[in-house]
């Protein structure tokens, strides 16, 4: 090992950590999650809070609860609560979706990049 | 004492063994079971650094390429994605390890040179992947983990190397000592 050596090791596992840095940025998790309810954004909730909000729907009150891991619906007054059956989003592109009340949730940012298969 | 006749039997004869020792150890890592299927130890770059410093530049490009095509004859990818990834991979870290140890030869050892040649290797193949074959950036995610892993593997594969180099040629091939095991046994004999 020539010190020329150390240095290029040093300096290739720098790029390699920064790598990791930068890409935490890249692919981060959406911070802010938008409510539209017929088509108009009623409200623009802060995903790092830990609150619940109320809705006013079309077909009733819908009940919403941010939390670490995420939004999520958790109380609604449509007849198949599907809503509150998806869980809680957190990625960029994420959806949630109420058709009784016309309420959509999503996480804004991009569109999220998730990985379903690679074979290099 | 490095051969650079390339009519010579001698020089055909070496060139075609190295290309059979990348050839085996290429066979032989493709059977090592892996923890991520996208990380490779490229100890077949042994062979090709090995016909870099014993019998130059044009040696190491014939071994290179030669492995990737019998490889992939071999596995039975040959023409596949992923057989343009492996040579996109291999032209471009012989590349760089010819230029690196053309102009860093008072600062780099054959260490150097093969920790360049993985990560040569590593980002070819993550951009081909990337924007040729899956077509999306988020193959970028691999990025670290390949960057990190070419790093330790490059290490392993050029000490390697200097092993061989060191007992093939004795000549000054880098600054690095002969090992001293092997001199004692010499004197023994």
């Amino acid at each position: 090992m020539t010190p020329g050596d150390r240095i290029l090791f040093f300096v290739l596992l720098g790029i390699g950590l920064l790598s990791i840095l930068s890409l935490r940025l890249l692919f981060a998790p959406g911070r802010t999650a938008s409510i539209f309810v017929s088509n108009r954004l009623v409200k623009k909730i802060s995903l790092g809070s830990d609150e619940t909000h109320l809705i006013h729907g079309v077909a009733g009150a819908i009940e919403l609860r941010v939390a670490p891991d995420g939004i999520r619906v958790t109380q609604s007054e449509c007849p198949e609560k599907i809503c509150m059956r998806q869980g809680a989003i957190s990625n960029k592109g994420q959806i949630i979706v109420c058709v009784p009340n016309q309420m959509i949730i999503t996480i804004d940012g991009e569109a999220g990049h998730s990985l379903d298969a690679v074979t290099p | 004492m490095p051969l650079r006749h390339k009519n010579s039997t001698q020089w055909l004869t070496r060139v075609a063994l190295l290309t059979g020792f990348g050839l085996a150890l290429y066979l032989f890592e493709s059977l090592i079971p892996r923890p991520l299927p996208w990380i490779k130890p490229g100890l077949a770059n042994i062979a090709t650094i090995v016909a870099l410093y014993t019998l130059g530049p044009a040696a190491a490009c014939i071994v290179s390429m030669l492995r990737c095509v019998l490889g992939s004859l071999v596995g039975g990818t040959l023409m596949s994605p992923s057989f343009w990834l492996s040579i996109c991979g291999a032209a471009s870290s012989v590349t760089a390890m010819i230029i690196v140890r053309r102009l860093g030869k008072k600062i780099f050892s054959i260490i150097g040179v093969g920790m360049i040649g993985a990560f040569a290797h590593m980002l070819t193949q993550v951009t081909v992947a990337g924007f040729l074959v899956v077509g999306d950036e988020a193959i970028l995610i691999l990025l670290p983990s390949m960057l990190l892993s070419s790093l330790i593997t490059g290490l392993i594969v050029g000490y390697a190397s200097h092993l061989i180099v060191a007992r093939i040629a004795p000549q000054p091939a880098s600054p690095l000592p002969v090992h001293e095991s092997r001199r004692g046994s010499d004197n023994v004999g």
